[in-house]
């Protein structure tokens, strides 16, 4: 909290150019630095990231097929203490509720990005009002990343026998891990678990 | 120098504002070249090279306003362009079909906002990349899928979030019956577990 006051830098990760190039536009007014990344390269950017401590800004419905990597990174990032914002359309729920389950804590509606943007306020501690209110769930705990693993290989269509085989789990463990994640964030069926899964491989497949 | 007139008609402000951003890109890139967003009722002597429609909140044809219907009658297909989400494919393929307008998908990640200029000045049809992509796809021809009735008064409970138990109260059948109509469900549309089968229902609106 001490050296924020000099230039902050930005990564940002939005491959949507519409959306890339309002918050550009946003981080180029507050005078950031902007590393902006392309697919593929936000995981290789991910190791030189710790040198620097930025602030990590990523559009996730446009990220497409690195979605995966994505969550995981945002999961690493925000357990790491780092500023993580991501914005998401404001109508998926459940969206909201697992980028508040991976520990982001600004968490943006992207149809009013610029508006959204400049009532950011960072380096507060504590999590911005936004996300538990968009989200419509208050006692909402982070996954583990089992879980997130579990959930991920779960949204690539693998059976709960599937990934108890590549996990070496047993698969009770894995079907634990799901039971945990859905309490974690709020789920209350099983319904609900197969919408979120649904989402994340419509975002995966978007621009195949 | 050379002014290029754009109006847009109640458009979603993140939206245009990204366009803008793109285009101011390209007035730095070009100084003997600039553009001016036209207000809505003002400036009517002021023939637009360009109006943007915002359509990412349509679902179907039905749905467009009757004014924004007129202006797609009035205008020549090229001086359109219409914002759409290639989420739902079904109705960005309609219009692709049905009318000439230009077509901008919100979420293109290779957009070069001088080829949009270019075509509606050239009064060619621009067509971003995502949105031919779906187009091109398409044209693979599919078996349709015919459910029965009972079949798909199942399947909109199931996408209204329902399980099996409250789907045989509502409808008045055994959860058997239920069940079995699932299973026909998922065997003509070629899925194996509840994971595909939700993959597919958020695809198409339309089954």
């Amino acid at each position: 909290m001490s050296q924020e006051n000099q230039t902050t830098t930005v990564v940002l990760f939005e491959p949507r150019v519409l959306f890339r190039n309002i918050a550009r536009n946003h981080f180029e007014e507050k005078d950031y630095s902007i590393v902006c990344v392309s697919g593929g390269f936000i995981t290789e950017e991910a190791y030189s990231i710790r040198s620097y401590k930025p602030l990590i800004a990523i559009g996730v419905y446009g990220v497409g097929e690195e979605l995966s990597n994505t969550l995981r990174l945002i999961h690493y990032f925000s357990n790491q203490g780092y500023d993580v914002v991501v914005w998401v359309p404001e109508e998926d729920k459940l969206m909201l509720r697992l980028m508040f389950g991976l520990g982001v804590r600004h968490v943006l509606a992207e149809e009013r990005l610029a508006e959204e943007l400049s009532r950011l306020s960072l380096h507060q501690n504590g999590v911005t009002t936004q996300a538990p209110r968009l989200a419509g769930a208050r006692n909402m705990k982070m996954l583990s990343t089992s879980e997130l693993n579990v959930l991920l290989d779960s949204a690539r269509g693998m059976s709960a026998k599937q990934i108890a085989t590549s996990r070496h789990n047993s698969y009770k463990t894995i079907f634990a891990h799901i039971r945990n994640a859905c309490q974690r964030l709020g789920l209350e069926s099983r319904n609900q678990w197969l919408e979120l899964l649904a989402r994340i491989e419509k975002i995966n497949t978007h621009y195949m | 120098m050379f002014i290029f007139n754009l109006r847009a008609e109640a458009c979603n402000q993140t939206y245009l504002h990204g366009l803008t951003l793109s285009l101011n890109e390209m007035l730095n890139n070009n100084p003997d070249w600039s553009y001016r967003l036209l207000c809505h009722d003002g400036c009517s002597q002021e023939r637009p090279h360009l109006t943007v429609l915002d359509f990412t909140a349509y679902g179907s044809l039905e749905q467009i306003a009757p004014n924004e219907n007129a202006l797609i009658k009035n205008e020549n297909g090229c001086r359109l362009l219409l914002l759409v989400n290639t989420d739902n494919k079904r109705f960005v393929e309609q219009l692709i079909k049905h009318y000439a307008c230009s077509l901008l998908s919100v979420d293109e990640r290779s957009l070069q906002v001088r080829d949009i200029v270019d075509a509606s000045l050239r009064k060619h049809r621009y067509i971003s990349p995502s949105v031919q992509q779906i187009f091109q796809r398409q044209h693979v021809p599919e078996k349709p899928i015919r459910l029965t009735s009972e079949e798909k008064k199942v399947l909109e409970c199931m996408k209204n979030g329902k399980n099996g138990v409250q789907i045989a109260k509502l409808l008045f059948r055994s959860q058997k019956t239920i069940s079995s109509h699932k299973r026909n469900i998922m065997k003509k549309l070629g899925v194996k577990d509840d994971f595909h089968l939700n993959v597919i229902m958020m695809g198409c609106n339309d089954l």
